[in-house]
């Protein structure tokens, strides 16, 4: 058992026009490729949610009607926890009798697999390596989109959300490092910088700031302080999107919109989104005002500062 | 009587206090200890973020700041309504929800900043020691509860008299006589490293001698060439670095009056 908590999910709002939840979705596909049995597996959404219950290993802690009443269930620390054998104790103790799944059943530091099937992939390599620049990345200071974007990017996993999850929690909102009170009264995304880099583009803590490279523009608050390095900006992924001009400039802060498109390689469909180069500028109030201007719907979304975007900004109707 | 002990050292700056004070009072009404606390805005106990010194010797810590409840409170007299603001036989410092009249004397006469207005209610209110639990039987508030690295501490003052005997108040000059004591507050320091421009090495072992006012504080530069001079009263020092077959360097009047100092990298 790998957690803490289990609970039921229940449904936010009513489903409104043709709009379907992810599994209905994908069982649309199933059905034009007649492979909607196998999908479902004969079980309706609801026998899922059960059987999710029956194989969460809580299922004799906690009745099904217990849990379906009350929600949710806080699983209780084992007795004697500690007494709990050490993740890969087996292994330590006798890795010829307790093999791993790898071909040599042993930790692998340069993959055979890899270098087998993929012998031309010079971006995944068998060995784990330092690529400086390859055919789908070029995102070093050495680059040359570095004289234009002088700036290494580092984006995290927020502290305060889980990925765009829980954006819009008032007390976390409050907290210096979840978001930054720009002068127009919005709550942007921080956008960290050293005060060296922020003084060399004329940007003071709380100023609202743009982040951007050719693939588009974010707006963030910025955050002055030694707790970054010169040359560094650093914006947490999963802001909520708040665009200004579709595709091309966001309000809300969600910097993955300007990450690298590309995957980690040609045969690989890792992200490669958490370090690349950016520039920032200061945004002026005359530069709001003309934005303001220009696209007077985007800042029409219904918008609450402790809350962020509402859930009338996006839906025009239906719900309950 | 009723105190509370932080120790700043052992605070990762989780910021539970905060929230689970603002769980308690937010929409709850604790009449006559206090009515609820709005949405945002108030931060009856608020953490505070402080940054020391430079890239990349930086050093970070949090403190959480709340209603003192100050032996000798300068709201009390601030206040023109009779007993509105009152001190428990425990201590705490409350401010009667009802009799008060907005009139926001307390707000500014506080030092700590510790009392928030409520446009909406129209009242001055703060941190009350969770004393509505206490009188139910709580043994303490819930950011004390809540705090997982037990930084946060409440109890009677006998008890917790060592650690109030190694700590500091906050602002002690203002004489208020503060019930909230934290230990472990980190002082400025001075710190860089020493390196030999011509090898583009560091140098190992310096001796670096910081002086003021006739006292003088001895180190030698550690693996990494870096040498720290932590735990420093504010004042101005002088520095005098040597290191055998390099001409001695020294830096005069170094302020750590509010800030501490890195000195980056230093060529002997």
């Amino acid at each position: 058992m790998q957690y803490a908590m289990i609970h039921l999910e229940e449904k936010g709002v009513d489903p409104i026009g043709e709009s379907k939840s992810d599994y209905e979705a994908v069982g649309e596909i199933a059905k034009k490729l007649g492979l909607y049995e196998q999908y479902t597996g004969g079980k309706t959404v609801d026998e899922w949610i059960k059987h999710g219950y029956e194989t969460s290993d809580v299922d004799d802690m906690v009745s099904w009607e217990q849990l379906k009443e009350k929600g949710y269930y806080v699983v209780p620390t084992r007795k004697d926890w500690e007494e709990d054998p050490a993740g890969m104790i087996a292994f330590y103790n006798d890795p010829d009798k307790n093999p791993l799944s790898t071909p040599s059943g042993k930790i692998e530091f340069y993959s055979e697999r890899l270098a087998k099937n993929f012998p031309d992939d010079y971006e995944r390599t068998p060995v784990p390596q330092w690529i400086e620049k390859s055919e789908s990345h070029d995102e070093s200071f050495s680059s040359e989109r570095a004289k234009k974007y002088p700036l290494l990017i580092m984006t995290n996993h927020g502290r305060w959300r889980i990925h765009a999850q829980c954006d819009d929690i008032p007390w976390t909102r409050e907290i210096p490092t979840c978001k930054v009170k720009g002068e127009d009264g919005y709550m942007y995304e921080p956008c960290w910088l050293n005060p060296k880099t922020a003084a060399e583009r004329g940007i003071k803590d709380g100023d609202i700031v743009r982040v951007f490279n050719e693939r588009g523009s974010v707006l963030c608050g910025a955050r002055v302080w030694e707790r970054l390095m010169a040359q560094v900006a650093y914006v947490d992924h999963g802001a909520r999107t708040d665009w200004i001009i579709p595709g091309k400039l966001d309000r809300g802060g969600a910097i993955n919109l300007i990450s690298p498109e590309m995957i980690t390689s040609k045969n690989c469909t890792g992200q490669a989104t958490t370090g690349y180069l950016v520039e920032v500028e200061k945004v002026t109030m005359a530069q709001m005002k003309s934005w303001r201007d220009q696209y007077p719907e985007a800042f029409e979304r219904e918008y609450n500062p402790d809350s962020g975007l509402c859930f009338d900004a996006w839906v025009e109707k239906g719900g309950n | 009587m009723k105190t509370f002990a932080i120790d700043i050292s052992i605070c990762n700056g989780c910021y539970n206090c905060q929230i689970a004070c603002k769980d308690e009072h937010v929409a709850n009404d604790w009449t006559p200890y206090a009515k609820p606390q709005p949405e945002t805005g108030h931060f009856w106990l608020k953490l505070k973020e402080n940054i020391r010194g430079t890239v990349p010797k930086v050093k970070m810590h949090y403190v959480a700041v709340m209603c003192m409840h100050c032996d000798n409170p300068p709201c009390i007299p601030s206040c023109h309504i009779k007993d509105a603001i009152y001190k428990r036989e425990d201590g705490l410092v409350i401010i009667d929800p009802d009799k008060c009249d907005g009139c926001r004397a307390c707000v500014e006469a506080c030092p700590y900043d510790a009392i928030y207005f409520n446009e909406d209610t129209n009242i001055a209110q703060k941190c009350t020691g969770c004393a509505h639990l206490l009188d139910d039987g709580w043994k303490e508030p819930r950011c004390v509860d809540a705090c997982p690295t037990e930084a946060l501490k409440f109890g009677e003052e006998s008890d917790l008299k060592d650690m109030i005997a190694k700590g500091v108040t906050l602002n002690p000059e203002l004489k208020t006589g503060p019930r909230v004591h934290y230990l472990n507050m980190p002082k400025q320091f001075v710190g860089g490293t020493v390196y030999d421009p011509k090898k583009e090495e560091i140098i190992m072992g310096a001796k670096c001698t910081l002086s003021a006012n006739g006292t003088k504080l001895m180190v030698e530069t550690d693996d990494f060439g870096d040498f720290w001079f932590e735990e420093l009263k504010e004042g101005i020092y002088n520095l005098e670095i040597e290191a055998k077959g390099f001409s001695t360097k020294t830096f005069n009047d170094l302020s750590t009056i509010g800030k501490s100092v890195n000195l980056g990298d230093i060529p002997l």
